[in-house]
This record gives C-alpha cells, sequence and structure tokens, in this order.
C-alpha cells in the first residue's frame, strides 16, 4: 500500500502517525499546515517528479556536470504527461538544478548553482539529509543574523510585535509538548526576524524556516526539565530587552540562545 | 476568434491555443515571462495589496493583448516564488508580505525596483552590515588558493577596469568569490542582495575618478587581509567599504541625477 501512496502524502501521514495528532492545525515541517502539504501534493504530478528529481540531484544519483536522463527513460519511471515532466524540468531549471540545451540535452548543474535559497531546494535539501557542515553554516548564520535582528527589533518593535513576542515567550513556558516546543520556539524567532523591521530579513526567516525546524527539533531540550527552564527562562530575557528598548542586550540575550541550541544540537562544544 | 473557455475549466492542462492567431498580439516563449514581470512589479510595488484578489485571466489577456495561456503561464511563475497563491472559485490572491521570497532575482529585481529606492539600498545595506564582514573573516581563515586567487583577480580587474559596466561587474564577481571562500553554502544566495544594490549604484551614481581610486583602495584592503588570514582586519576592511558606500548612498539622495 505505502508503495502506491504518493511521497508527500505518505511523508504526512507519518507525520501523523508519528505525533499522534490528526486535523488541519497540524503544522509539518517547514511550518504548512498539513491540510495543506496533502491538498498540495495530490493536486500536482508535476510537483511530486520535481521533488523525485531534485532529491535525486541532491543526494548525487544525478551527479553535477552529468547529464539527466533522457526524457523518455523518465517518462517511463514517473509515468506521467510530457508536458507535466517538461513542467518539472522547467521548474527544477528555474531553480538552478539543471540547465538544458539544443542538441547537448539537459545536465546538471554543480551545487554552487543550485538557488538554496529556495523554499523548495532548502527543503529537498533537508529531506536529503542534513550534515554536520549544513548545521555548522546555519550556525554561522544565525550568529550574524539574529544578534544584529534582536538589536534592530529593541529600536523599532511596534506594540503589535511586542504583543505578539510577549504571547510566543508564554506559550513556550506552557508548552505541552515537545512538538508544540519546537513550533512555537520557531515562531518566536521568525516573530524577531520581522520585527528588526527589515524587509530582507524577515525573507530570509521564510527560506531557512525549514532548516530551522530541523535544527530545533535537534536541540530541543524538553526532556531535560532542568534545561528546558533555562531555554525558556532565556527566550524570555530575548523579549524584556526587547520590551526595553534595549539593543546591545537584546542582541547578547539572543546570542547566548543561538549558541546554546548549536551546544544542545551538538555542532559545536561548550 | 480565441476559444475562450470560462473560469470552470477546472485545471485541465490546455494546450495554447490562442497565441499565434492574430499579429498583433505578443508572441513567443517569453512572453508569459514578459507578463509575469509586469504582474510581479505591479504586486510588489503595491497596487494589488496583500489578500486582495488579483484581476482574472480574461481581464490580464485584454489588458496586455495576449493570450490567456500566457498569463496562466505567468500566474504560475510568480505562485512559484509565492507572491500568490490560487483558490478555487477565488482566484489568485496576493500572499502576505513575509511569505514573498526576496531572495529570488527577479523578486528582489521588482522590489528593488519600486519607487523608493534610497530605501531599498538602505535596508540592503542593513543586511550588508550584518553578513558581509563575517563573510570576509570566514574567507580569511577557509579560503582556498584558488578561492583566493578568484579573488585576486576579480579585485584587479576591477582597478583596471576602464569602462563603469565593466567596473561594476568586476565588483559584483569579487564579493561573489568573497561569500564562496567562507565555505558556507548559506551564504553564497545572499550574492544576489549585493549583485542588486551594485547595479542599483551603477544606474544612478557617476563617480568621479578620485572617488573611484578611493573604492578600489578599499577593496585592495579586503583582498589583503584576505590573503594573509587576518579574519578581525578583514572585517574592518569590509565595514570601511560599506561606510564608504553609505555615503555615495547618502550623496546620491542629496543631488538625483536625473534617471535616463
Amino acid at each position: 500500500l505505502t508503495a502506491a501512496l504518493p511521497a508527500p502524502i505518505l511523508e504526512a501521514w507519518l507525520f501523523v502517525l508519528d505525533s499522534g495528532r490528526l486535523g488541519e492545525s497540524v503544522i509539518m515541517p517547514g511550518g504548512k499546515r498539513l491540510f495543506d502539504r496533502v491538498q498540495e501534493a495530490s493536486r500536482s504530478a508535476h510537483g511530486l517528479v520535481t521533488r523525485s528529481l531534485g532529491i535525486d540531484i541532491i543526494t548525487g544519483r544525478f551527479a553535477p556536470g552529468g547529464p539527466l536522463p533522457a526524457e523518455d527513460d523518465l517518462l517511463r519511471r514517473f509515468g506521467i504527461s510530457r508536458t507535466a515532466l517538461r513542467e518539472s524540468l522547467k521548474t527544477l531549471a528555474a531553480k538552478g538544478m539543471i540547465q538544458s540545451k539544443t542538441r547537448v540535452g539537459t545536465r546538471v548543474l554543480p551545487a554552487s548553482y543550485w538557488n538554496m535559497f529556495d523554499p523548495d531546494v532548502m527543503s529537498w535539501r533537508l529531506e536529503a539529509g542534513v550534515d554536520a557542515s549544513f548545521l555548522l553554516s546555519l550556525y554561522e548564520i544565525r550568529s550574524a543574523l539574529e544578534p544584529a535582528a534582536a538589536a534592530l527589533a529593541a529600536d523599532r518593535r511596534g506594540d503589535s510585535d511586542l504583543a505578539r513576542l510577549g504571547a510566543l515567550a508564554d506559550e513556550m513556558a506552557a508548552a505541552a509538548d515537545r512538538e508544540s516546543f519546537v513550533v512555537t520556539d520557531l515562531a518566536f524567532h521568525k516573530a524577531i526576524l520581522t520585527a528588526s523591521g527589515n524587509p530582507l530579513m524577515q525573507s530570509i526567516g521564510s527560506v531557512i524556516e525549514a532548516a530551522l525546524m530541523a535544527a530545533f527539533r535537534r536541540s530541543a531540550p524538553y526532556d531535560d526539565q532542568e534545561r528546558l527552564a533555562r531555554s525558556v527562562a532565556e527566550h524570555r530575557a530575548i523579549y524584556e530587552a526587547i520590551a526595553a528598548a534595549d539593543s546591545a542586550l537584546a542582541a547578547e540575550a539572543m546570542r547566548r540562545v543561538v549558541r546554546q541550541g548549536a551546544i544542545n544540537g551538538g555542532v559545536i562544544t561548550a | 476568434m480565441a476559444i475562450d473557455d470560462d473560469t470552470t475549466s477546472g485545471g485541465v492542462d490546455a494546450e495554447d491555443s490562442t497565441s499565434g492567431m492574430s499579429a498583433s498580439r505578443l508572441m513567443g516563449p517569453s512572453v508569459h515571462a514578459a507578463i509575469a514581470n509586469e504582474i510581479g512589479m505591479r504586486i510588489v510595488r503595491g497596487d494589488y495589496p496583500p489578500g486582495t484578489v488579483l484581476p482574472n485571466e480574461a481581464k490580464w489577456s485584454e489588458t496586455f493583448n495576449v493570450s490567456r495561456s500566457a498569463v496562466r503561464e505567468a500566474i504560475k511563475i510568480l505562485m512559484a516564488k509565492s507572491l500568490l497563491s490560487s483558490r478555487p472559485k477565488v482566484g489568485s490572491r496576493v500572499e502576505p508580505r513575509e511569505r514573498w521570497n526576496l531572495f529570488d532575482r527577479d523578486v528582489l529585481g521588482w522590489y528593488a525596483a519600486s519607487p523608493n529606492r534610497e530605501k531599498f539600498l538602505k535596508t540592503v545595506q542593513e543586511l550588508r552590515y550584518i553578513v558581509e564582514p563575517e563573510a570576509a573573516a570566514m574567507a580569511a581563515e577557509r579560503r582556498s588558493e584558488q578561492q583566493m586567487k578568484d579573488i585576486a583577480d576579480t579585485c584587479r580587474e576591477m582597478g583596471e577596469a576602464k569602462a563603469l559596466v565593466v567596473r561594476t561587474a568586476a565588483d559584483t564577481r569579487f564579493h561573489m568569490a568573497i561569500l564562496r571562500a567562507s565555505g558556507n553554502e548559506l551564504l553564497v544566495p545572499l550574492g544576489v542582495l549585493i549583485e542588486s544594490a551594485l547595479e542599483q549604484l551603477f544606474i544612478y551614481v557617476t563617480m568621479e575618478q578620485r572617488d573611484l581610486q578611493h573604492a578600489t583602495k578599499l577593496h585592495q584592503d579586503i583582498e589583503r587581509e584576505i590573503r594573509l588570514r587576518r579574519p578581525a582586519a578583514a572585517r574592518q576592511a569590509v565595514r570601511r567599504l560599506l561606510k564608504n558606500t553609505d555615503e555615495v548612498i547618502a550623496g546620491t539622495a542629496r543631488s538625483p541625477k536625473p534617471a535616463a
């Protein structure tokens, strides 16, 4: 039976079984509602094929610089229409993963051409497996961005930003299970990027959201009461510094949280 | 003439039956890209605020005098960039701003073209101050010999460039080379920001010869610190360059050069 189900649907249901929850409000990795995800997945054959080819490229099954299998082979493998397949190839080309040239055929581009800041490419990258070097990259970029965003938020935050951050800090303290802790944690960090008032920050947040989710899953201190309490307190400290419009303190508090997350996730050592 | 099927087509793949039937119509494979460009620009500049429903296919097809399938392709492109979402029976709705991917080259281009260019440049500069000094510091620690050669080559090309357009291209490659040498795969996609900022500066700024020489020197400082593997000094050198760019932006704000 499982072989007959398209992968995203299967993945969505496994997630439900795994988390023991069901309903429209279930949030999938990447922050999408399960309901939307299943709808999306069942809507487009070409979406499934795009994802499948994307992951094959990222995992190196189709080597960078090498050719993509011939169209007819791909048609046989996926059993979709030629129109749908071409749609997929166009999408992959738009994401910088392949290049089609007349008479030469379609080639896989080297990794440096892939648009990593495309939400799909990012999520395929994560599905293909997260290695130590990726987690280190994520830690480095968070260390640069998030303390700066917290400082800007302290300077610029509006009343609604503040109310949202306060509510999320409360929610983190009251989280009933590991998954809701992780989801609230992610929402808190994204809310700070938004409160920075720089739309580019907000966009980075949306793009690396799936990566953050993966990292937070690894590092959530939910099973350790003492570390959980400390994490909740450290997040509240960020909120309070922003509320007090103290940018230096907000940056410092955020730096602590990012660093602790990397330590908990085994990315760096204390 | 056109087989204008109504809105109940239900997502069935219809072959393009209308393009090419009228000589006055826009034709060719890039029509839908041009339409996506036009609609995308209007969305980003705020003609259709987030949450509003976009005019339907028929309306756009009339506005631009193109086939409905070209409009449909264009809408698909904008959906892929998260500017639009499609709701059955409602049409295409503009997504909340926070879902827009500003690191998509096209979306960033539309954003840069929006009326307030000084604000755009300041927004980009704010992020460059956060990211680029760190990237340079990482490059100073990790660069390979080949990466160092790329940084040095582009820096030299910049200094030797006779035309501003050649110089800007080398400048962009210089900054990209540093991002690549940082060894952080998540920093590389930020290059599109720097590229866009330099393009904007190129369009609006005419720099005096001595300003150009000064800017070249600031780039050479960065190259040297990365070559000598001095992360802290590389960080400072990038900050000096960005401060200089701030001054250029402030200068153009005071005496705007009329757009050609």
